[in-house]
């Protein structure tokens, strides 16, 4: 991962910073399972920068940005390259303090204590992450304030006071203004340093394709590329929803396509079937069919 | 095949050149259709391409040049043949897909003569065709047709490179157009011939043609088909200060009810409901609250009737429209229901259950040591009813003449989308005249089916306080949550003056400030009640201040009718997102 970032042009300092914490923080015994290995790689040479350089400096991290923009992937790309185990928690809207911390059970014997994730991850110096954190109440996200500051404790009522483990770090994701989706309070985003994402830039997204796909034709790459800024542009100007703009599907079409299917067909299942309008549907076939030959097969697509 | 008008399938159209030109900012000058009604592929995305790699707007002025001219739509025919070669050839490196798609389309060109009716060969242009066939033949694989040395330089003059910056390619086709036309730019441009007739002739062409109405206390339901596409603009107050209005209380009151139904309320409480709401600067005013039934008590005059028949007509416009444009609706109504339901799902309220863990149930816990029963505690889970509901106050003014339909589509739109989310809903379009503020209630909180928002039609004032504060007493879902949302110009005018108080000791009309004034007083009454006040925009520039006096920050502004329901939408999650 650190020679990826090198690659990737990261701040030699930063790598040299994430290099260190990894030496002075070893992954916990039996803990290595949960050290992401992601599937993909986050493109973005100054968010990089960025975001370790919140990490290091022992702060938590929120992921902003609309859908497509690697919130995700960026976390969990940050966990694997500080080699911590990550607990990753789907925020929902009745999501409340046992779901996170912990809540009791009956063993057989007696009622005991069930550690939730985020004390999982404060007890064994992980990176929790916490997904789409403002569809969650409000009221449910107080319980984590005194382990987000400086406190950096868990007080679990009739149990233990928890000690954040120095390696501990959350990042946060949140797709602002997503329907479902309410107002952070203050006092929650002041815990952390908020990193606006872009959409991945055309030149990164070139990387990603090659990186997945080494022997995708270089003129086809472009196109698919195109495709999904033309997507996008569509979904900002609320012709479409944001269902299309999906860049997993774009690259699950391309697997397709790499495995013999034509890709009108492969982007049918990975695009244009994701949203179940048959108006829009029409509009997105329409900017396909603008940019990928219906009959494009695999051998067009991957000469090698 | 290139059209200056919008067809049904514009939206698809417009698509297809705002993804080629890479911005939905743009208005286009042209579309194009193929003879079956069809958005044409290929032309499309050329026109999409002009917008993005030459000036349009200098283009458009070119087009105007010689837009007066009886050769127009060959001028415009060949010109697009012209533009479409330079575009091609500056956009193919970058988009390879262009040749298969233009292959595509000589296919399409020739394989379309052979369906081609008598008349449909006989309307075409030979000079155009001539230049077509020699432009796609041999991209069709078919053998070039036979063409004069004259025609064979016009076919050279068409097929402007992709070098030219759009000064050479308007240069060009100048050149083109004086070489091979003979046209120099001067032709006249032969306008729309207008006729000023006066007395007797004017009063017999009002009745045989379509007219624009004016705010007036008089019930007129006629519409003007040209003005569908200037709808933004309100339809004129200017007869605000030569209105004369001499009425008598009973028969204004007989006239209300023949004009729009019989009142929901009894004669006793409406007189509470005037006397509780008809306060302040609306205390010489009258409501008047009707689902538009017709009034058993009022037998039906020659008027009366013939309003009930405009009325039923306007309904029947507004069912059409509906049908012609079912499909997108469709999509929109779906669209939108699922944006609220993702919404509203943050609202339902936690019910607890019992599970295997959670938090411990002391009043069960008994049963895991004597049962054997590990179900002793519980769980939030949730309930999706929202505890919220939504009255939508659409103004019915004359200023809405133009849009009718576009509302009632919106209305009902928006009506089935929150319906399917079990969201209360009331729908009520308002406008005053002589004296009373009549809310048609368009869709109650219990009403099963939303089709009765097709009963909207628009005429006369707009008396928005008085609106707001009716409508707010109206709201009695019996939720804890309520959103009063409007449509409104933010231009509130109305012929009942506001009567004279303790600081003013004059009447004054009830327009400009003095209206603004009283409407934004009436809303801050209503956010202080705990209503949550939003408004939809659709007006001038000149009263957007307005807006913001009355509304603050709680509006959207939009600048299409069409946009309507995705603004409340908008509004909606935007209120929902702030509430606790």
């Amino acid at each position: 991962m650190l020679d990826f970032l090198k690659e990737e042009g990261v701040d030699p300092a930063v790598i040299r910073g994430i290099a260190d914490f990894r030496a002075e923080h070893p992954v916990p015994q039996g803990m290595a399972d949960r050290v992401p290995a992601p599937r993909y790689r986050y493109y973005g040479r100054e968010v990089w920068n960025q975001a370790a350089t919140v990490l290091l400096c022992g702060e938590n991290l929120l992921l902003a940005g609309p859908k497509a923009t690697g919130k995700n992937v960026l976390a969990e790309n940050l966990a694997q390259a500080f080699g911590r185990p990550c607990w990753n928690v789907s925020f929902h809207i009745n999501m409340d303090a046992s779901y996170l911390i912990g809540s009791d059970t009956f063993n057989g014997e007696k009622v005991v204590f069930s550690p939730g994730p985020v004390c999982q991850c404060a007890r064994y110096g992980g990176f929790g992450v916490l997904d789409e954190i403002n569809m969650a109440k409000n009221e449910a996200l107080a319980v984590l304030h005194a382990t987000l500051d400086y406190r950096r404790t868990i007080d679990v009522p009739g149990y233990d006071l928890i000690r954040v483990d120095e390696a501990t770090r959350f990042i946060g994701t949140m797709n602002y203004g997503y329907a479902g989706t309410r107002e952070l309070n203050e006092a929650l985003v002041s815990r952390f340093a908020v990193l606006d994402l872009p959409l991945i830039s055309e030149e990164d997204m070139d990387k990603l394709l090659r990186h997945h796909f080494p022997q995708i034709s270089p003129r086809f790459a472009g196109q698919f590329v195109q495709l999904f800024y033309d997507l996008n542009k569509k979904a900002d100007s609320a012709e479409i929803s944001a269902r299309a703009v999906d860049l997993r599907g774009l690259l699950d079409a391309l697997r397709l396509i790499q495995r013999g299917l034509d890709a009108a067909r492969a982007l049918d299942l990975c695009i244009t079937n994701k949203t179940f309008d048959p108006y829009e549907q029409t509009l997105i076939r329409d900017v396909i069919a603008a940019r990928i030959p219906k009959n494009l097969d695999r051998a067009k697509v991957f000469p090698g | 095949m290139l059209q200056r008008q919008y067809s049904p399938e514009q939206r698809r159209a417009l698509n297809l050149i705002w993804a080629a030109a890479g911005r939905y900012d743009l208005d286009p000058p042209f579309m194009a259709f193929a003879p079956d009604g069809q958005p044409d592929f290929y032309f499309n995305c050329v026109v999409g391409l002009t917008a993005k790699w030459l000036d349009l707007p200098k283009l458009e002025a070119f087009f105007a040049s010689y837009g007066g001219s009886p050769r127009r739509e060959m001028f415009d025919e060949l010109v697009w043949l012209g533009l479409e070669n330079c575009v091609y050839e500056k956009e193919l490196p970058q988009r390879p897909i262009l040749a298969a798609l233009r292959r595509q389309y000589a296919e399409t060109f020739f394989a379309g003569q052979k369906t081609m009716s008598r008349q449909q060969w006989m309307a075409k242009n030979n000079r155009v065709f001539e230049q077509q066939e020699a432009r796609w033949a041999p991209l069709a694989g078919r053998r070039p047709p036979l063409l004069t040395p004259r025609a064979r330089e016009l076919a050279k003059a068409l097929a402007l490179p992709g070098s030219l910056d759009t000064q050479g390619v308007i240069a060009a086709l100048q050149g083109m157009l004086q070489t091979f036309f003979l046209f120099s730019g001067e032709e006249p441009d032969r306008g729309p011939r207008a006729l000023h007739l006066k007395g007797l002739a004017a009063a017999l062409l009002t009745k045989l043609v379509p007219t624009e109405v004016r705010h007036t206390d008089q019930l007129v339901l006629r519409r003007s088909a040209q003005l569908r596409e200037v709808n933004a603009r309100p339809a004129g107050k200017a007869l605000l200060a030569h209105h004369l209005s001499t009425r008598q209380a009973e028969s204004d009151r007989a006239y209300i009810e023949t004009c729009f139904g019989r009142c929901l309320y009894s004669d006793h409480d409406l007189a509470m409901l005037e006397q509780e709401l008809c306060t302040g600067n609306h205390r010489t005013c009258h409501l008047w609250i009707t689902r538009g039934e017709p009034s058993p008590d009022r037998p039906s005059d020659g008027e009366s009737a013939r309003l009930a028949r405009d009325a039923a007509l306007q309904r029947q416009r507004n069912l059409e429209y509906y049908a012609q444009n079912s499909q997108l609706y469709a999509s929109s109504i779906r669209r939108l229901s699922e944006q609220l339901a993702e919404a509203l799902r943050s609202y339902s309220q936690p019910q607890p259950v019992r599970t295997r863990a959670g938090r411990l149930n002391s009043r069960r816990a008994w049963r895991a040591p004597c049962l054997g029963d590990p179900a002793i505690f519980w769980r939030q889970t949730e309930d999706v009813q929202p505890d919220l509901s939504v009255d939508v106050l659409l103004d019915a003014s004359a200023s809405r003449l133009n849009s009718q339909e576009t509302i009632a589509a919106q209305g009902y739109i928006l009506a089935e989308s929150l319906r399917s989310c079990g969201v209360k809903l009331q729908i009520f379009a308002f406008r005053s005249l002589r004296g009373y503020t009549v809310l048609q209630l368009l869709k109650g909180y219990r009403d099963p089916g939303c089709r009765s928002v097709f009963d909207y039609f628009a005429a006369g004032w707009n008396r928005d306080g008085l609106a707001l504060r009716a409508a707010a007493r109206l709201a009695d879902s019996g939720c804890a949550h309520k959103l009063l949302l409007i449509l409104t110009d933010a231009s509130p005018n109305d012929s009942q003056k506001i009567p004279p108080s303790g600081g003013i000791p004059v009447g004054r009309d009830y327009g400009d400030e003095a209206a603004v004034a009283d409407t934004s007083a009436e809303v801050k009454a209503l956010r202080r009640q705990g209503f949550r006040v939003g408004a939809i925009f659709f007006g001038l520039d000149r009263d957007v201040p307005a807006l913001k006096t009355i509304y603050g920050r709680e509006f959207v502004r939009i600048r299409k009718i069409d946009q309507l329901a995705g603004a409340v939408g908008s509004l909606l999650q935007r209120q929902l997102r702030e509430m606790d």
